[in-house]
């Protein structure tokens, strides 16, 4: 199944996992609509305020959550996380000063006292940003900046593939496309594993991940031109070799064997190399 | 400590700060926030 799906899954355990931050704050959102219907707009700016910090601290420790999911699945995808989830607790801690100070006319000392909870059970509940993977991979011949440098660029043009994948209107292509990805993912995740396939499973990330790229891309330009059955049946051909290089490499790395491997990307090279893509 | 127990205890600090906060705020009248309380009215014997 193409991960385009995980995604909107991702996102939707999140915004369940993150609902009490949404929840917590909406007395304030009634005070404050209480206040614009009375005329008061001290009450307003005071409960909206706090309102709407403790709004935009929940939006971003949602995105914060799906970031988290997706890096554990994708450890090497950035190469820096963006701390978003302390973000948004200092936001959620923020929003709940204003609305003990200002709003429920706290003193300021018990309003801090607030915060500093507000912060500590946001954090306590929804856990720390991830932290960039530290991995041990010059033990295998490989630098550690270059190891994640690569995985991380290879993570970048499975997204392009990805992306150009939803503008392809020819749904078996699209299905195709997105075996494709999955099957690359999972050769990302079979050298995040193991970090001697990283030069295994070289070629496949620098000539096969850019030439499929390259040539869904231009697929994707040409095709609203022009109808013609040979770029159709031309492009059906590659990716059905895609298909089952990805297939072949992904077994190949689990058996630790690239003889065979090579053989076939040699043949699939000659083709791109045909395609003019190489 | 298990995860799940910091989970819960943290949502539990989360209802005791930002969800009293924020009820506090609700049911606080209109003075409340942040006015000066007002003086007492004399009263006329």
């Amino acid at each position: 199944m193409p991960k385009s799906t995980g995604s909107r899954r991702r996102k939707v355990y999140a915004g369940v996992k993150g609902i009490l931050l949404f929840a917590l704050p909406l007395p304030l959102l009634f005070k404050a609509v209480g206040g614009l219907w009375g005329g008061n707009v001290e009450l307003v700016l005071a409960s909206g305020g706090a309102y709407a910090l403790c709004l935009a601290g929940a939006l971003l420790m949602r995105k914060g959550l799906v970031n988290e999911i997706e890096h554990a699945e994708r450890p090497f995808s950035r190469t820096a996380p963006v701390p978003l989830k302390t973000a948004g607790a200092s936001l959620m801690g923020i929003g709940t000063v204003v609305a003990s100070h200002l709003a429920a006319g706290q003193s300021l000392v018990i309003s801090l006292l607030f915060g500093i909870g507000a912060i500590a059970g946001t954090f306590m509940a929804y856990g720390f940003d991830p932290k960039k993977k530290d991995m041990a991979a010059g033990n295998h011949g490989v630098g550690r900046d270059q190891f994640s440098q690569t995985l991380s660029d290879a993570y970048a043009k499975i997204d392009r593939i990805n992306a150009t994948r939803l503008r392809i209107q020819s749904r078996e292509f699209q299905e195709r496309l997105g075996r494709i990805v999955d099957g690359s993912q999972r050769i990302l995740q079979a050298i995040e594993e193991d970090p001697r396939d990283l030069r295994r499973a070289r070629k496949f990330l620098h000539v096969y991940l850019d030439g499929i790229g390259k040539v869904s891309e231009q697929y994707v330009q040409t095709h609203p031109k022009t109808q013609a059955a040979e770029l159709e049946h031309n492009y059906r051909d590659l990716l059905v070799d895609m298909e089952n290089v990805c297939n072949e490499q992904h077994e190949r790395l689990m058996q630790n064997d690239v003889l065979d491997l090579d053989v076939q990307i040699e043949v699939l090279s000659t083709r791109l190399k045909r395609e003019g893509v190489t | 400590m298990s995860t799940s127990l910091i989970k819960t205890l943290g949502a539990i600090v989360l209802v005791g700060t930002l969800g009293v906060a924020s009820c506090q705020a609700f049911v606080a009248g209109p003075n409340d926030s942040h006015d000066p309380l007002p003086a007492p009215t004399e009263q006329r014997s």
